[in-house]
């Protein structure tokens, strides 16, 4: 009745008995062993423990009045001595009939129960069916864990991508924070000098997240850093990134984006918006804060023939500019309340006599506190930009 | 996140209910392409949905392009005021005449 059983190693799998009378081992090997099954006496306990950790069964047959332990607090032993990840089965063997028994053994942990004087065929049956199920669940979790290794993988090549270090320039300073809401993720931001000596900022967030959306992700990145060396008028790159981007697009996906330029010379900052979060302006003096509202073209991947819409705004000396996705604004806490603009500002203006470094951190540390135990929903990126010129008088 | 879809004579009305998330819009984005040959308009009434992410706006997107080539028109209505804004701040809700 096992001719159809996978087989492993020649067999089709190992079964550790514990049964004190040799009688019944016997009778219970030999049927095992007509279904091909590999079967390790144990007479006790302790013969069963060592075996455990000897043979690494795929089911263990346990007779339920052992000479030196009770079956039923055995259970634990025997999942403390295989320590494995999928808990091999326990069914256990007893000329007991009380259902009390039964059920203390089944709230123990046994997975079957099987009654002496028992019906070989009834034996296999069970038998078989728990081993392939366990069989099965071991081969689901090397599965989830070679997905698992490369998810991985992509989340420390998608790290990698990220600017390692800041540009230095003159009356700029950065800092950047990226949080993946899941291993790998759609968000992306960028900052580097140009050959025409201004600096490309850019910060984006492509739909979904996880693998797919990093897939975009890296693409974008790869031609964003190309622009750098073109330091081609700011449409032509826009046209170009979005041109090359959309073909990879699958139907609904898109990046919405800030690419824009700034100039340290005079605190021009030239973008597109494509249909991003405005980003926000803070004077650190006044505390003055204000959203760069104006509007651009779609997002990228809905409209390849939308025109492309540049803006221009004079970044005041001695301010902040920061540029985010919709993960920060739009992080809940436990109430379902997002944390919202006014929840940036707050903690941008607390923030604006402090270095930028720990401005930075003083915002990530206040949505945090803000989203409490709540999980995050969504990739949650920021760069923020600080423009302090050297006095010109 | 739930859906009801009801038709009547060209049109058709999805009533959504719920969060529109990256994990369980795929529902939504199968049962709104089966609607391509059926009616003029599909309406996909919003006020019952309380979030929506990137994903779930893809899903509005996908289905209007979708549709759009069967001829059907695909309108939003009665966007909640998060969800609006989302929709104005992408700019999207320009494809579905909310703007």
């Amino acid at each position: 009745m096992n001719a159809g059983m996978k087989k492993r190693n020649g067999h089709a799998g190992t079964i550790l008995v514990t049964e004190d009378n040799p009688v019944s081992m016997q009778l219970i090997q030999s049927v095992l062993e007509r279904a091909y099954y590999r079967v390790v006496p144990a007479a006790n306990a302790e013969e069963s423990v060592a075996a455990m950790e000897e043979w690494r069964p795929d089911l263990v047959l346990l007779d339920i009045n052992l000479p030196d332990a009770d079956g039923v607090d055995f259970v634990s032993r025997i999942h403390a001595a295989t320590r494995d990840e999928i808990p091999v089965p326990i069914v256990f063997l007893t000329a007991d009939t009380d259902r009390r028994t039964r059920h203390r053994a089944l709230a123990g942990g046994a997975t079957d129960f099987l009654t002496k004087p028992f019906d070989p065929v009834e034996l296999t049956a069970r038998v078989s069916i728990h081993v392939r199920s366990r069989h099965l669940q071991q081969e689901l979790a090397a599965a989830n864990k070679a997905l698992e290794r490369e998810r991985d993988h992509v989340a420390r090549i998608q790290r990698h991508l990220l600017p390692d270090s800041l540009p230095l320039v003159d009356g700029v300073r950065f800092a950047a924070v990226y949080v993946p809401c899941r291993k790998a993720g759609g968000d992306y931001y960028d900052a580097f000098l140009r050959r025409d000596g201004r600096v490309l900022l850019t910060v984006a967030d492509v739909s979904g997240h996880g693998l797919p959306a990093a897939i975009h992700m890296s693409i974008a990145r790869a031609l964003v850093r190309a622009e750098g060396n073109f330091s081609r008028p700011l449409p032509l790159a826009f046209h170009h990134l979005e041109q090359v981007l959309a073909q990879g697009f699958l139907e609904g996906e898109f990046m919405t984006c800030i690419l824009g330029v700034f100039d340290p010379k005079d605190g021009t900052f030239e973008y597109v918006n494509a249909g991003h979060c405005p980003p926000i302006v803070l004077e650190c003096e006044s505390g003055k804060l204000s959203e760069l509202r104006g509007t651009g073209p779609l997002p990228i991947g809905i409209d390849a023939d939308s025109t492309v819409v540049t803006l221009r705004e004079r970044i005041p000396p001695n301010s902040r500019l920061l540029l985010y996705t919709d993960g920060l604004v739009e992080q809940q806490d436990a109430d379902g309340r997002p944390f919202a603009i006014e929840g940036v500002a707050s903690a941008l203006r607390d923030g604006a006599q402090e270095d930028i470094a720990t401005a930075a951190a003083r915002l990530q540390r206040a949505l945090r506190k803000h989203s409490g135990d709540c999980p995050m929903r969504d990739d949650m990126t920021f760069l923020l930009v600080e423009y302090t010129p050297a006095a010109t008088d | 996140m739930d859906f009801s879809i009801e038709s009547k004579d060209e049109r058709t009305i999805i009533r959504v209910v719920g969060e529109v998330t990256a994990d369980n819009c795929e529902e939504l984005r199968e049962a709104g392409k089966a609607l391509s040959g059926r009616g003029r308009e599909v309406i996909i009434d919003l006020s019952q949905v309380d979030f929506m992410d990137t994903s779930g706006i893809g899903v509005l997107i996908g289905l209007r392009a979708h549709l759009g080539k069967h001829g059907i028109t695909v309108r939003l209505e009665n966007p909640q005021p998060r969800v609006a804004e989302v929709l104005r701040i992408t700019r999207i809700g320009i494809l579905f005449g909310m703007e």
